[in-house]
Formats: structure tokens, C-alpha cells, sequence
């Protein structure tokens, strides 16, 4: 009958081992943490993300720099904005007037009409003819296009 | 109405063809390889535009198409041997849970960036209408809120999609900020696989770093904004910063320093980052990278930096906010500012763990990306410090998004360095004051290019990394400041000039815009300064000096931009003066003879 083979020596004393089972074991459980902490924090900004896009977006956004291309307000901006600079030759300068606590209706309007050089009225006076009144009317402005809330006007 | 993104996924398709030649150089996993493509592809789109633009062609689909192929052709070559792809699990599946809910409110429009309508939406459309990069259009003196400096790859891929989708759609358009999430989700497996993470502990990372990343990408709202792409560069060269400096690792930094550079003007700085560190671990290796490492690390983001900083500088698009040297009331401002939006709900905490990126230091493998992180961090607390606009703003309506860039690599070395291989790390290599390559070869010697183990390094000093970095940001700042005290420049007293006017300071902001406008080189940028002055006169409410100013900047500018295709019968339509009326008046006010009627 053979004799068992003799342990293998092993470079780690049985306390090593142990210390290093348990640095592994913490790891892991801290693993485990930071992953239920991810799925809570996921879960609970889903939730405010679906409250979000619940919430009644009827027509009581009045500030457009919290309207969504999706809103009634920009789109309705779109179709005026269309209707005005049909058959207006790309790149015309428009200046453009709108009540002075709403400039980002301004970026709306740039993002609306891309192809056209949309400018603040505080341009360079020898520049642009042509205006474009949102609830604004341009001083000495002639219309010729549209209406008070959304209008085409000729510049002095 | 289709509710499929045509477009973007036949852009996908062209950009994976077109960088499909520098994926298969890489010796990496099938995942990476098509992550490194789509980034490759977006270089190689936005070099084939500049191309188009410097000879004067105008952007169609056929072209695009044609151009992206060619370069796939020219560029293929059989792949390099690869290493098995770690095989997909759980924590995959919860990674692309986490994608398609972002993908769901990125196209519902509640995960929608603001910036994608107030200047990266607006510039991708003037692109796609003029069929170019119109920089004209961006000099503008007014168009100064669309941030003209940045670099334009972001509205070159949104125009290429609707070139190919035939048309505009937000919906399209608001779908590849999700799709670079996904690829970021993808580029985590490589990194933890080649670290030699357990195949349980890797995709509870990728799960946990899934749920963080697209948590924050939704409540955030980072549809439509180039955010994710930097966050994908820096995933994404994180494989090449692990494995020993090779012409292929050099490749990969290259290719993601060019997407970072090309993407946003914060990944200038971040492209500039990965190509000097990993110009560094080849010096510190005491060997000069050869012909075809720098040209593979530099060939490509140096082509992208170069022609946009010309850009800039010839058609004098830099944005004065972005310039500054720091100053200790915008620290003690911005600090308590800075405390609680690192503390955001969006992120849960997560940014404190930036704290812990010093120690990634203490690791060899991961030395270099701490270094990055580091040096990309650092450099954002520059520029809070140095931009003249109101600090407080600044702070809280960035850090977070800022955080996008740095964070998922952050955390994703920092779970390195604690479930990885010791030995791959390094530590121990360290302890016996060897550069430690031996010790990593044996495990993953197809990760690391080449078969080295007889190679023996000199020591490399485990700090060598920091202290060059911080020799360089106080090169740096001294630099600045000496510039600052050498006199009042224009860009000096614009930027002073523009601080008084976000201090609502208006005699002063005029008074010393008026000097810049004296002290100008170009026409263009005195223009600008009498302009930005006669809106510091308005302000103040003196209507006379207000209108000297804009007939200054008139005469300044006037004419400075003419489209000839518009034909004298339609200016006289739309009741615009004829050309050659218009030049006699520009001529009558730079000679000051002008009489208004």
C-alpha cells in the first residue's frame, strides 16, 4: 500500500490565506452595495424621468427657455416662422423683436430658420431691412407679412 | 413616418467601414474593435469634410458615401491576431437596460440637452443648409452665444445623418448620444477583462456602472450634446493606456485623442492629455517612439487641432469667456459651489470618488490613465477659476455634465485597481524597484502586442507621473500670469471689458471696450469691441453714445460679408439698397463723411 503524496508547500501561511479570503470577501460585499446603490439611484431617476414626461405640457410653458421641440409653443413658432420667410432669398438678415425677457425665443427663431441670418436688433444700423416681430412690433416697422404676434416687417 | 433612424444607422454602418482599418491594427476583442471603429470612422468623417471644405466642395450624400468608402478601402488590411471576447451576462443585459431607458427619454425629449437647440442644433442645420462648415456665419459678431470655437465634429455627424436620412428629424438626431452610451457600455468589458477580473465581478462593474452612467445621462439630460463622446474616449483608450507602449497602443490614443479633440473644446485639452502621457511612458522608458508611433499617436489629433485652431484664429471665433487666468475671488466663489454640485442627486455621490483617483497613482498599469484623469480634472478647476462670467452659473450648470467626461474611466480604473490581477497592476513589481514588465507577460501577453519578457525596463519612479504634472501646471500658470502683466493686449482688455459686463459694471465695461476696439489688429475685432461697447451704452441707458458706437462698429464692419448671389433686382425687392450703394456708404463712413438722412 503506497503512502500518501506529502502536502505541497505553500508560500502562504493558513493565516494569509484566510486574510486574503476575507479582503476578497469584503470587496465583493462592497460590490454588491455600490450595485444595489446604482439600481436604487437608476430606479429612482427613472421615476422622476416618468414623471417628467407625464406631467401636462398644455400651453402654460411661457418661458421658452423651458420649452421642448415637442411643445405646442415652438411648433406653432415653427409654422409661423415658415409662413413668414416664404419666398424670402436664404441669408437675408432678419432682425428679430421680441418682448426683452425672453432672448432664448431669439435661439428658438436661429433654430427655426437656420439658412437665414437671424440677428438681436442691436446690430449695425446700415445692415438689415428686414424684421421679424414676435409679440413685438419694430420701431417705425412696416408690415408686410403676418400679424403682431408673429409678423414680417420692412425696417426704415 | 419611419420611426426608424435610417439615417444614423447608415451612418454607423459607413463610420464602422471607414475606421474599420484602424480596429483591425489593434490587438483587441471584437467588442472593442468595433467601439475603436465607430471612433476611427468619426475622425476619418470629419477629416473627409475639412478636406471637402479646404477645396471649396460642397457636402452630398454621394460624396459622403463615396469618400467614407474609399478611405475603408484604402485603410483595410488583414486584422492582427485577437483576443477571445469576453463572453456577454447579466451585467451586459442590465448595460443595455440602461441604454435603451436613456435611448426612450433622449428621443421623448426629457433627456433632451438645452444645448442641442441653443447652439448645436443651430450650427448642425446652417451646415446642412450651406452644405458646409460656415464659419463666416460663425464669426458673426452676434452669433458669439453659439460658442463658435468649438470644435464642429458634433453638427458635421448630426448634418451627415440627415444627409443620409433625407431630412431633419430631432428624433434621429437626439438617438447618437445613446448610441455612444452604448459604446462606452461596450468599451467597459476590455479593461476589467485584461485586468483579469472574475467574470462575476466584471459584469457586476459593468452593471453598476451602466445603472450610474445612464442614470445620470437621463436626469442630467445629455441627449443631444457631445458629453458621451468624451466619456467614450476616455473608456475607450483606456485598453491602449493599460498595455505596455507599442505602435498599436499608440494608434488607439491617437484615434481617441483625435474624436476627443474633434468633439467638444474640453477634449482639446483631453485629446492633448492621452497623446503627452503616452508620449511619456515611451520617454520614461528612455526610448524616443519611433517614426511610425508618432505618427500613428500624433498624425491624426494633430491634424484635427491644427485646422481648427486656424480656424479660430483666422476667422477670430475664440469665445472671451473661454479665456482668463484664475483668480482667488472665483475660487472662494466657486468652492462651496463646487462642494455641493459634486454632491448632485444625478450622479448619487458617485463624483467623490474622484478623491480616490490619487491613489491609482500607486499602480503601474494605471498610472497613466490616473494621470489623464488627473490632468483633465485639474484642468477643469483651471477654467472655473480663470472664465470672467459669473462663477456660481458656471459651476452649477456644468460640473455635472462635465463630470460625464471624467468619471465613467474614474471608476472604471478605480474598479481595477480593486478586483484586478496584482501582479498585471504592478504593485508588486514596484516593491522590488523593477520596471515590473516580466511580471504581467505571463498572464496576458497577447493584450500587451508583443512577446517582451526577456525586455527589461529601467526603474520608473512610482510618482514620475506627478510630479511632471504638477511641474506643468505651474509652468503653465506662471506663463499665464507673465502674459497677463506684460500689458493690456486687445484680448486683455475685451475679456476685462466683457467680466465688467457680466459685473453689470457698465462704465466701465464700455470704457474699456472702446480701448480694445483701439487697441484691435483686424477690423473685425474692433467691429466687435464697439459693438459688445455700445451694449454696455445701452445698458447704462446713454441712447447718443450707443449709436456713436454702433456707427463705429458699422464702419468697421460694414460689407464685411457679402453674399454675391443675391442679385441687385432682389435686394431692391426686399427694399435693400443695391451693392454698389451699400459699398459708397461703407466708404463715406470709414472717411467719416457719411450723413444719415
Amino acid at each position: 500500500m503506497s503512502t500518501p503524496p506529502p502536502p505541497m508547500p505553500s508560500d502562504r501561511t493558513p493565516n494569509e490565506a484566510r486574510s486574503r479570503r476575507r479582503r476578497s470577501g469584503a470587496r465583493d460585499l462592497l460590490l454588491v452595495a455600490a450595485l444595489a446603490w446604482a439600481a436604487y439611484g437608476f430606479l429612482q431617476d427613472v421615476a422622476i424621468a416618468h414623471h417628467r414626461a407625464r406631467q401636462p405640457r398644455g400651453h402654460n410653458i411661457r418661458r421658452p427657455f423651458l420649452w421642448r421641440p415637442t411643445d405646442v409653443q415652438p411648433r406653432r413658432l415653427k409654422r409661423c416662422l415658415r409662413r413668414l420667410v416664404r419666398d424670402v432669398p436664404e441669408d437675408t438678415r432678419l432682425v428679430l423683436y421680441a418682448p426683452s425677457d425672453e432672448d432664448f425665443r431669439y435661439r428658438w427663431a436661429a433654430y427655426f430658420l437656420p439658412a437665414y441670418d437671424v440677428v438681436p436688433p442691436l446690430v449695425p444700423p446700415s445692415g438689415p431691412r428686414l424684421a421679424v416681430g414676435l409679440r413685438e412690433v419694430p420701431p417705425d416697422g412696416t408690415r408686410l407679412r403676418g400679424n403682431r404676434a408673429c409678423g414680417l416687417y420692412r425696417l426704415p | 413616418m419611419s420611426a426608424l433612424p435610417i439615417g444614423l444607422l447608415l451612418l454607423l454602418l459607413l463610420l464602422v467601414a471607414a475606421g474599420a482599418g484602424v480596429a483591425v491594427r489593434v490587438p483587441a476583442s471584437a467588442p472593442q474593435r468595433l467601439l475603436l471603429a465607430v471612433l476611427g470612422g468619426a475622425v476619418a468623417l470629419h477629416l473627409l469634410l475639412t478636406f471637402y471644405d479646404l477645396v471649396g466642395i460642397r457636402w452630398s450624400v454621394p460624396l459622403l458615401v463615396f469618400g467614407l468608402l474609399a478611405i475603408a478601402a484604402l485603410g483595410w488590411r488583414r486584422p492582427a491576431p485577437a483576443p477571445p471576447t469576453p463572453r456577454l451576462g447579466w451585467g451586459d443585459a442590465v448595460a443595455l437596460a440602461g441604454f435603451s431607458v436613456f435611448a426612450w427619454y433622449g428621443v421623448a425629449m426629457v433627456s433632451l440637452q438645452s444645448d442641442f437647440i441653443w447652439h448645436w442644433g443651430i450650427k448642425a442645420q446652417r451646415f446642412l443648409a450651406v452644405r458646409h462648415v460656415d464659419y463666416a456665419f460663425l464669426a458673426r459678431p452676434w452669433n458669439w452665444i453659439y460658442v463658435p470655437d468649438y470644435p464642429n465634429l458634433y453638427p458635421e455627424l448630426a448634418a451627415s445623418v440627415a444627409m443620409l436620412a433625407g431630412r431633419w428629424r430631432e428624433v434621429e438626431q437626439l438617438t447618437w448620444s445613446p448610441v455612444c452610451l452604448l459604446l462606452l457600455f461596450i468599451g467597459l468589458r476590455e479593461p476589467l477583462a485584461m485586468a483579469g477580473v472574475s467574470t462575476q465581478r466584471r459584469h457586476a462593474v459593468v452593471a453598476t456602472m451602466a445603472l450610474l452612467c445612464s442614470a445620470a445621462a437621463i436626469v442630467v439630460g445629455l441627449a443631444g450634446g457631445p458629453e458621451c463622446q468624451l466619456g467614450l474616449t476616455l473608456v475607450a483608450a483606456l485598453p491602449a493606456l493599460l498595455r505596455d507602449p507599442d505602435p498599436e497602443s499608440d494608434l488607439q490614443v491617437g484615434v481617441c485623442a483625435a474624436f476627443a479633440a474633434a468633439s467638444k473644446l474640453e477634449g482639446v485639452a483631453l485629446g492633448g492629455f492621452l497623446v503627452l502621457v503616452q508620449l511619456g511612458r515611451h520617454l520614461l522608458r528612455r526610448r524616443w517612439p519611433g517614426l511610425p508611433s508618432l505618427v500613428a499617436l500624433c498624425l491624426l489629433p494633430g491634424a484635427v487641432v491644427l485646422h481648427w485652431r486656424l480656424q479660430v484664429i483666422r476667422h477670430h471665433l475664440e469665445a472671451v469667456f473661454h479665456r482668463g487666468t484664475p483668480t482667488w475671488e472665483h475660487v472662494q466663489r466657486g468652492l462651496p459651489v463646487l462642494v455641493g454640485a459634486t454632491s448632485t442627486p444625478s450622479w448619487h455621490y458617485a463624483p467623490w470618488l474622484l478623491l480616490l483617483v490619487p491613489l491609482l497613482l500607486r499602480w503601474r498599469r494605471l498610472r497613466p490613465i490616473a494621470t489623464v484623469l488627473l490632468l483633465q480634472v485639474a484642468m477643469y478647476m483651471w477654467s472655473y477659476a480663470a472664465q470672467p462670467v459669473d462663477t456660481v452659473v458656471l459651476i452649477s450648470s456644468s460640473w455635472a455634465r462635465l463630470l460625464f467626461h471624467v468619471l465613467p474611466a474614474a471608476l472604471l480604473a478605480l474598479a481595477i485597481a480593486a478586483l484586478g490581477d496584482r501582479a498585471y497592476l504592478g504593485e508588486a513589481a514596484l516593491a522590488l524597484g523593477d520596471g515590473g514588465e516580466r511580471s504581467s507577460q505571463g498572464l496576458f501577453p497577447l493584450y500587451n502586442g508583443r512577446d517582451n519578457s526577456e525586455r527589461r525596463y529601467p526603474v520608473m519612479h512610482r510618482d514620475s507621473f506627478l510630479p511632471v504634472a504638477l511641474f506643468a501646471g505651474v509652468l503653465t500658470f506662471t506663463a499665464a500670469v507673465a502674459a497677463q502683466t506684460l500689458g493690456p493686449s486687445y484680448e486683455t482688455l475685451f475679456v476685462q471689458g466683457s467680466a465688467a459686463y457680466g459685473a453689470e459694471d457698465w462704465s466701465s465695461c464700455a470704457a474699456t471696450l472702446v480701448k480694445a476696439a483701439e487697441m484691435a489688429p483686424t477690423e473685425r475685432q474692433a467691429a466687435r469691441a464697439y459693438f459688445t461697447a455700445a451694449a454696455c451704452a445701452t445698458a447704462k441707458g446713454e441712447k447718443d453714445a450707443a449709436f456713436a458706437l454702433l456707427e463705429k462698429a458699422a464702419a468697421k464692419w460694414i460689407l464685411w460679408e457679402v453674399d454675391p448671389s443675391i442679385s441687385d433686382e432682389e435686394r431692391v425687392r426686399w427694399d435693400v439698397p443695391p451693392l454698389s450703394v451699400a459699398r459708397k456708404r461703407a466708404e463715406q463712413l470709414n472717411a467719416g463723411t457719411f450723413q444719415p438722412h
